[in-house]
């Protein structure tokens, strides 16, 4: 059982950083800025989820008001600093496409950190090694698109998400918070 | 978990959350969005084709620099303040000619429409962007060796490709001519920066091709490049795929075993 669990969280971890480098290599020059490189990378990380043991996802108010509740929280700042400053003009048109892609992937993201790599990390070394090992995996697959300046940053934002996870029960509620605080961004920049 | 548990648990969240928002850089949102970065805002031109649409007019990008016993600033760095900027320069103050006695520096890079001499091999993308450097006693010529800090990013109006490229003519006038040009971003273009004057991405017309042999070479080690990144993306997807079919086998024998020795 012990081996089993292991090899689920290594793997799952070092997958993690495989399917970042493809996303990278696929992005090339476009970055962040490549819908393909951000589906690809999404569907990777759903595979991995899926092989690593995905757990059923409850769906329920309390997951989703416990979501609402951490994406107000992460936003409250930005709020603050887009009411005192001006707004960016959006392109027309764009808002769909890049809602699609980053619901998705934050969704894919949450499914397998807070998933299946969660529960493996907790079930061997306990639910604070769960948290910290998923808020650090977290923090380091954010560094190749933003770079390192943001990693306290979502060092801490890792820590809250596990924290809901724990508090909530399940994958939906970090899955609920990540996507509405990354959508929210569209408006709040 | 306990209520006393839980509430120790959402203090450290909050603790961390605003300690790191203390500690990092200022910035518009979380960043959590990885799926797709923010598209930048709509490409604003001094005079705009017809159905593009309305913005707030292009602005100019400046930095300026003291001048201490004829030692400047080691670069000057004029940028716009577009979401994302327009328009980006890297001016070395060894490039620079600067008139004894000047005690400041002020670099600008002003978006105009396209005048005079147009592109021979294509039709002008976007502003063209006149890079200036202006002193306090007169003015400021480059007629220094350009350095590897030498250089100036366009911003395209969109993605699209084929890549266009830059084009150069110096202050004075004169024809157009290509720029080694390489794309560094969605659409962003960069070209070594040879001197002072305007500066234009252009996209060429059918069957024109690019002048000069550096431009060659660029589009050499290109197809080169995107031909690596190909090679690179399927041998990570091929691990990638390797590895989940492991981890998959691994599980579905421990579940085997385990209902073997039940």
């Amino acid at each position: 059982m012990t081996f089993g669990v292991r090899v689920q969280l290594l793997g799952g971890l070092v997958g993690l950083g495989l399917a970042v480098a493809l996303r990278v290599s696929i992005a090339g020059p476009a970055g962040a800025g490549s819908p393909v490189a951000g589906v690809v990378f999404g569907a990777a990380l759903i595979l991995l989820a899926l092989v690593c043991g995905l757990p059923r996802p409850e769906l329920s108010w309390r997951q989703l008001a416990w979501g609402a509740g951490l994406a107000a929280v992460l936003c409250a700042v930005p709020l603050a600093r887009r009411w005192t400053e001006a707004g960016v003009t959006e392109p027309a048109g764009a808002l769909p496409l890049w809602a699609a892609v980053v619901s998705f992937v934050a969704v894919a993201e949450e499914l397998l950190l807070r998933g299946p790599l969660f529960e493996r990390a907790r079930e061997r070394y306990g639910s604070i090694v769960a948290v910290a090992a998923t808020s650090v995996a977290f923090a380091l697959l954010h560094v190749p698109v933003y770079g390192w300046h943001v990693l306290p940053l979502d060092l801490a934002v890792g820590v809250c998400l596990g924290g809901v996870r724990l508090l909530a029960g399940s994958v939906t509620a970090p899955a609920v918070a990540h996507t509405l605080a990354d959508l929210a961004g569209w408006w709040l920049r | 978990m306990t209520r006393a548990q839980a509430t120790r648990l959402v203090a450290l969240c909050l603790g961390l959350l605003t300690l790191a928002w203390l500690f990092t850089p200022p910035m518009a949102t979380p960043p959590l969005y990885d799926g797709l970065g923010f598209p930048d805002e709509p490409y604003r031109y001094v005079v705009a084709p017809p159905g593009t649409q309305r913005t707030q007019p292009p602005s100019v990008g400046e930095d300026d620099g003291l001048v201490f016993k004829g030692v400047g600033p080691q670069v000057l760095l004029p940028v716009s303040d577009e979401n994302g900027p327009q328009v980006q320069a890297g001016i070395p103050a060894s490039q620079l000619s600067v008139p004894a006695g000047t005690t400041q520096l002020v670099a600008k890079a002003t978006p105009l429409a396209l005048q005079g001499t147009t592109p021979t091999d294509g039709t002008a993308w976007g502003n063209v962007y006149r890079l200036t450097v202006t002193g306090d006693h007169g003015p400021v010529t480059a007629t220094g060796r350009p350095t590897g800090d030498s250089v100036v990013s366009l911003r395209a109006p969109s993605a699209a490709q084929p890549a266009p490229v830059m084009e150069y003519r110096p202050a004075g006038g004169g024809p157009w001519r290509d720029l080694h040009t390489i794309r560094v971003g969605n659409d962003i273009y960069q070209a070594p920066l040879p001197g002072l004057g305007d500066y234009v991405l252009v996209r060429l017309a059918p069957g024109a091709r690019r002048g000069g042999a550096q431009t060659g070479a660029s589009h050499a080690a290109e197809g080169h490049s995107g031909r690596g990144s190909a090679l690179l993306s399927w041998v990570l997807g091929g691990a990638f795929a390797l590895l989940c079919a492991a981890i998959l086998a691994v599980r579905v024998r421990r579940t085997r075993s385990g209902e073997a020795g039940r």
